[in-house]
């Protein structure tokens, strides 16, 4: 058995020549398809244009410094904002909701948000919840499987339980703007 | 040496022993040559290693030129070559030319962008599958969001139900629950059991099975000792509006829910004075999570003429007529895992011959992953029938899906 697996293996390193020869038709140049360039500044896709407001953030900042403190700050809070997103990334529940999607940008929109919301000292530069995730056809265990994963990357940064539930508490009410109907 | 020892061994040495054994070294480690050269980085440099050693003088043969995709000599190899020369540390024999096969490749389009780390690349299909069956999606509940089975069956806190729906299920998906349960009191042995279904996060079914044993007190009775009263529940519960978790704070999960109970004792029934053995409960429950506060709240009214849930039947001397009660839930959340809190259960007393008590208790549930819910509780359910003071512990086990 291991010895026709070898000579299968064996065959297979030698390729013949005029293999591939014929190249890949590049379709975007055929069609006319521009290439979008990333902002050789931030490294984010261009947007179309929208009124930036901390209103988007969808909630109010909480009173005092006590839950930023918490976090660890702005690098607490930046470093649960990219662990979301790369559990996020590698989950399999919610993993294809992202495809296709600029991460450089999330990434920061993200902590913007959650900084602004913690009173951290930022300002929330994002689109509103209700635009960022329209069209995305986001059900509720997509949501709860986020928030699952919010949950375990404030765990591993070992944020009180009481204090992660105050985060969530801004977040909860924005459910029906990111959960289609 | 024990018999299976020896067995054991007798087995092992057959299997390695002979030729057998040096055969399958041999072909492993063949296959392992053979994987190693398979996974060289080119196929030409595989099969130059094998048959032609030319492949070290770094001239681009002709069947590289023909396949440029797989392993064409790029613009910084061929600079890498240049920058060798100039040192004066020429390790080629032949001439380099590193124009001259680059041109070849200059009309081409360029080589397909690699992979962008800062793009979303998932290869998970739209939906995961292994969730998903027949438009429904399996799970999904945040854990303990679903309650734990109370005494009647249905989703709740133990003694009080919540507006929560059984099951692990969301708006997608059907989920449901079965559940044990049992109490030790001084004078009774309690023991329960049943399953609810949960549809679309929407509308509970549910079953359960009370079983109270009278002990001593069955003896007092005359029913005789260990006598165990049986009561079968029905329930449904429909969810009308809100959502415990999301949402604003002061919009609570609301749910509306009825109840059809059947004891099977009706001669006991009968013989304390309730005036029917079976009847049917109504009520409104309203749950939230102040995630704010990591605290459940809950309100529940229930319209109910039961005797003691309708072990002892169903309206009574005193009062024939359903009445409104309370039932009230507060929990603290220490952990996702972890839900301390206190109830409290009031009830109405219709029977002359048999006192009836406000019932409370203090509770713990903890969920084993996502599937698995402990309940312990220390409760108070004052006087049973003749006997007062029926403080003990409650423990209930549930699984959901």
């Amino acid at each position: 058995m291991s010895f026709f697996l070898s000579l299968l293996l064996t065959t297979q390193a030698v390729a013949l020549p005029g293999d591939e020869a014929v190249p890949p038709v590049d379709w975007a140049r055929q069609l006319g398809i521009e290439e979008e360039q990333r902002d050789p500044a931030t490294g984010e896709f261009p947007v179309a244009p929208y009124r930036q407001s901390n209103a988007n953030a969808g909630a109010t900042p909480v009173g005092g410094n006590r839950l930023a403190d918490q976090f660890g700050g702005q690098a607490g809070i930046r470093d649960v904002t990219d662990r979301l997103v790369a559990i996020s990334l590698e989950d399999p529940r919610i993993s294809a909701t992202f495809k296709g999607h600029d991460m450089v940008r999330l990434r920061r929109t993200l902590f913007e948000q959650v900084c602004y919301l913690l009173n951290a000292g930022c300002d929330y530069s994002g689109r509103d919840m209700q635009s960022a995730h329209r069209d995305m056809g986001l059900q509720m265990d997509d949501l709860n499987a986020l928030v699952e994963n919010l949950q375990q990357a404030m765990r591993e940064k070992r944020i009180p339980f009481s204090s992660q539930n105050r985060l969530l508490a801004k977040l909860a009410p924005m459910k029906n703007d990111v959960v289609q109907p | 040496m024990a018999e299976h020892q020896r067995n054991l061994l007798f087995t092992g040495r057959t299997y390695l022993g002979g030729m057998q054994c040096i055969r399958s070294i041999l072909s492993g480690l063949f296959s392992l040559v053979a994987a190693t050269l398979g996974l060289l980085p080119t196929p030409a440099l595989a099969q130059s290693l094998i048959y032609d050693p030319a492949v070290f003088t770094l001239e681009p043969t002709a069947m590289q030129i023909e396949a440029p995709h797989r392993s064409a000599p790029t613009r910084e190899f061929a600079a890498d070559s240049v920058a060798l020369e100039e040192g004066g540390m020429t390790m080629v024999d032949a001439p380099a030319r590193p124009n001259e096969p680059l041109a070849a490749y200059a009309a081409l389009p360029p080589p397909p962008p690699s992979i962008d780390r800062n793009m979303a690349q998932a290869d998970a299909p739209a939906v995961d599958q292994g969730r998903s069956y027949g438009g429904l999606r399996w799970g999904g509940k945040l854990r303990l969001t679903n309650g734990v089975a109370t005494l009647d069956g249905a989703s709740g806190g133990g003694l009080a139900g919540w507006a929560v729906i059984a099951g692990r299920e969301t708006v997608e998906g059907i989920g449901g629950s079965a559940h044990l349960t049992f109490a030790e009191l001084p004078d009774y042995n309690w023991q329960s059991h049943g399953a609810a279904i949960g549809l679309f996060n929407r509308l509970e079914l549910s079953y359960a099975r009370q079983n109270l044993d009278l002990i001593d007190v069955g003896a007092a009775l005359g029913l005789g000792r260990s006598y165990v009263l049986n009561q079968d529940v029905f329930g449904a519960k429909l969810r009308l509006f809100g959502d415990a978790v999301y949402g604003e704070p002061w919009v609570p999960q609301l749910s509306a829910g009825v109840q059809y109970k059947n004891n099977l004792d009706e001669a006991v029934t009968r013989f304390v004075g309730a005036k029917s053995s079976d009847g049917t409960d109504f009520y409104l429950a309203a749950t939230k999570i102040l995630l704010a506060q990591s605290t459940l709240v809950n309100a529940t009214l229930r319209y109910t003429k039961a005797n003691q849930l309708g072990l002892l039947g169903f309206g009574g001397d005193r009062s024939d007529d359903r009445s409104v009660q309370f039932e009230g839930s507060v929990g603290y959340m220490l952990s996702r895992n972890l839900v301390l809190g206190a109830e409290y259960r009031t009830k109405p007393d219709n029977l002359g011959i048999a006192e009836e008590n406000d019932w409370l208790d203090i509770y713990a549930a903890w969920s084993f992953g996502d599937h698995i819910t402990f309940t312990a509780a220390y409760v108070d359910l004052g006087t049973i029938a003749i006997a007062d003071e029926q403080r003990g512990a409650l423990l209930s086990l549930q699984a959901a899906f």
